[in-house]
């Protein structure tokens, strides 16, 4: 979803035009009266990231998660303790839709 | 025990103190829940909480405001600030709370009780309403380091439901309740020149400095160490952190789990499309600093800004976590304030994000190296309640006495052992006789 920037990619503000993008990407309304606001404080906060710059991350891999795990695999087969577990379980998440139609999800119209 | 309402208890509402969820009733047990129904535990209710457990101050619920139990016109830090209350007001014996950078550790210390954070992976995060999952861990508040160590026996270990959960090395929890003074006095606990700044509010430097003497009693040695990248730790920390918070959030779109009271209003129905749907419930259902992060996560993963902040970061933490494994080739564990200052008051910080950020300043590194850490109240310091004894009714000190200060414990990965064992011995110096 999010691309990778090629090219130089530089410390930045974050300006009207670009919050209202972010707005958009994040399904996000803030109220025009708000955003000034909204802007002070997340210029405070990038002006802090500023110092990142100094440091020297050569021959440093990036650390993607919280582990040293890798890839964890599971069978791929019915697990009946599992499946005991887990009974009753579908029919909760399903009470749990705002809105529904039998057992299905209620979706408004995309269009 | 009392639970953090962003862990799921099947049939009951489970809010993570937010809007969008108000209406949400959990439809599993979180596996720390049926892991303690196992063991017989009773519970009590739910504790409150920042929105999503983020905020070092409670302030940021959607729902109500905590106080501090030892001075009400104080937060009782965050975003664990209900469990660390429950506790500290003997409203329950124990609790758990979720630690991502900081949120049990520094709510426990401004407390005055006893919070662990496991190491990352130690307890399963299955049926925790993820807010940043390399970071999150699932952790006991208690007034004791021993009952400390006794809920998270019970809760830790390998989970099929989450991927990231571990098994200890082997015997790797063995003497986690009956730890040995003779192995605790052969450990070396290294003190990082960074965490003693000029910074550190005097209380705190006086009050950690009596638990390092405490401790010296019992015959742990001390040495000086360096982190040389911890200052970058929270600005690595508030890139990584929103990242992943855009990312998890993004599933509380009113379609599932929840929506928002009147979400279309008086408007027909059918006049309603989808995307109105996802802007209305997300806009009028977070609080503001939710919203901020997730226009923070947005931006540091958007094309153009990646390489510059998110892949930058992710080296910065690499880095942090060298550090921690350089440190331990020297010693076993580490000793570290836990907060830079002492309880503040509620509305202080309300305003500024940046001001309340630095109260995590002392945790966060601990979460980006993925390192278990306890924080222990200070026993002979201020208003600080003492090991509680059994028999006799306990009292919730007067803000007289001072405000509680905690010290911070770092072990190495899976040696929770090293730090409850210390912290077990750092208590027995204190039980009534």
């Amino acid at each position: 979803m999010h691309s990778r920037s090629v090219g130089t990619a530089h410390m930045s503000r974050i300006d009207k035009q670009l919050l209202k993008h972010l707005l958009e990407l994040s399904r996000l309304d803030v109220p025009q009266k708000d955003r000034p606001r909204l802007l002070k404080d997340l210029s405070a906060i990038l002006d802090y990231f500023e110092q990142l710059k100094e440091v020297r991350v050569e021959g440093a891999e990036p650390m993607s998660g919280g582990t040293l795990l890798t890839t964890v695999m599971r069978q791929d087969e019915i697990d009946i303790e599992l499946k005991k577990k887990e009974s009753g379980e579908t029919g909760r998440v399903i009470e749990a839709f705002p809105e529904k139609k039998g057992t299905f999800l209620k979706v408004p119209p995309v269009f | 025990m009392a639970i953090k309402d962003n862990i799921l208890i099947r049939g009951t509402p489970t809010t993570a103190a937010s809007k969008v969820l108000e209406r949400y009733r959990a439809a599993y047990d979180s596996t720390v829940i049926e892991k303690l129904r196992g063991a017989d535990a009773v519970f009590l209710g739910k504790t409150n909480l920042d929105e999503f457990a983020m905020g070092s101050s409670t302030e940021n619920s959607a729902f109500q405001l905590t106080k501090n139990p030892h001075d009400l016109e104080r937060v009782p830090g965050g975003s664990s600030g209900g469990s660390a209350t429950a506790v500290a007001a003997h409203e329950a014996i124990t609790a758990l709370g979720s630690d991502t950078g900081g949120s049990i550790r520094q709510p426990a210390n401004f407390c005055g009780v006893v919070g662990l954070k496991p190491t990352y992976g130690a307890v399963s995060r299955y049926g925790l309403i993820a807010m940043a999952s390399s970071l999150d861990q699932i952790g006991p508040i208690t007034k004791t380091v021993k009952d400390a160590a006794i809920v998270f026996k019970v809760i830790a270990g390998k989970d099929v439901f989450d991927a990231t959960s571990a098994d200890p090395p082997p015997g790797g929890y063995d003497k986690l309740l009956q730890p040995e003074l003779e192995d605790i006095k052969k450990l070396t606990i290294g003190l990082p020149k960074e965490y003693f700044t000029e910074g550190l509010n005097s209380s705190v430097t006086e009050a950690v400095d009596k638990a390092i003497s405490a401790l010296k009693s019992l015959g742990i040695k001390f040495q000086e160490i360096s982190l040389p990248h911890t200052k970058y730790a929270l600005a690595c920390y508030y890139i990584i952190m929103p990242a992943e918070v855009s990312a998890n959030l993004a599933r509380f779109d009113g379609i599932r789990y929840s929506r928002i009271a009147n979400l279309h209003g008086s408007k027909r129905r059918s006049a309603q499309k989808l995307l109105d749907t996802y802007v209305r419930q997300r806009s009028e259902g977070f609080g503001a600093e939710a919203k901020r992060r997730i226009i923070l996560g947005t931006f540091v993963l958007s094309s153009g800004y990646y390489d510059a902040y998110y892949a930058k970061a992710q080296r910065v933490r690499a880095l942090i976590k060298k550090d921690f494994d350089e440190a331990f080739k020297k010693v076993d564990a580490l000793l570290t304030p836990v907060a830079p200052t002492p309880a503040f008051k509620i509305g202080e910080r309300a305003d500024d994000p940046l001001a309340m950020y630095l109260s995590d300043v002392f945790t966060i590194p601990v979460n980006l190296a993925g390192l278990p850490a306890i924080s222990i109240p200070v026993r002979d310091a201020g208003g600080m309640p003492k090991v509680p004894s059994r028999t006799e009714e306990p009292k919730v000190p007067s803000k007289l006495e001072g405000l509680p200060i905690g010290f911070q414990l770092i072990g190495k990965h899976f040696h929770e052992t090293d730090i409850l064992g210390i912290g077990q011995y750092y208590d027995k110096l204190f039980e009534p006789r």
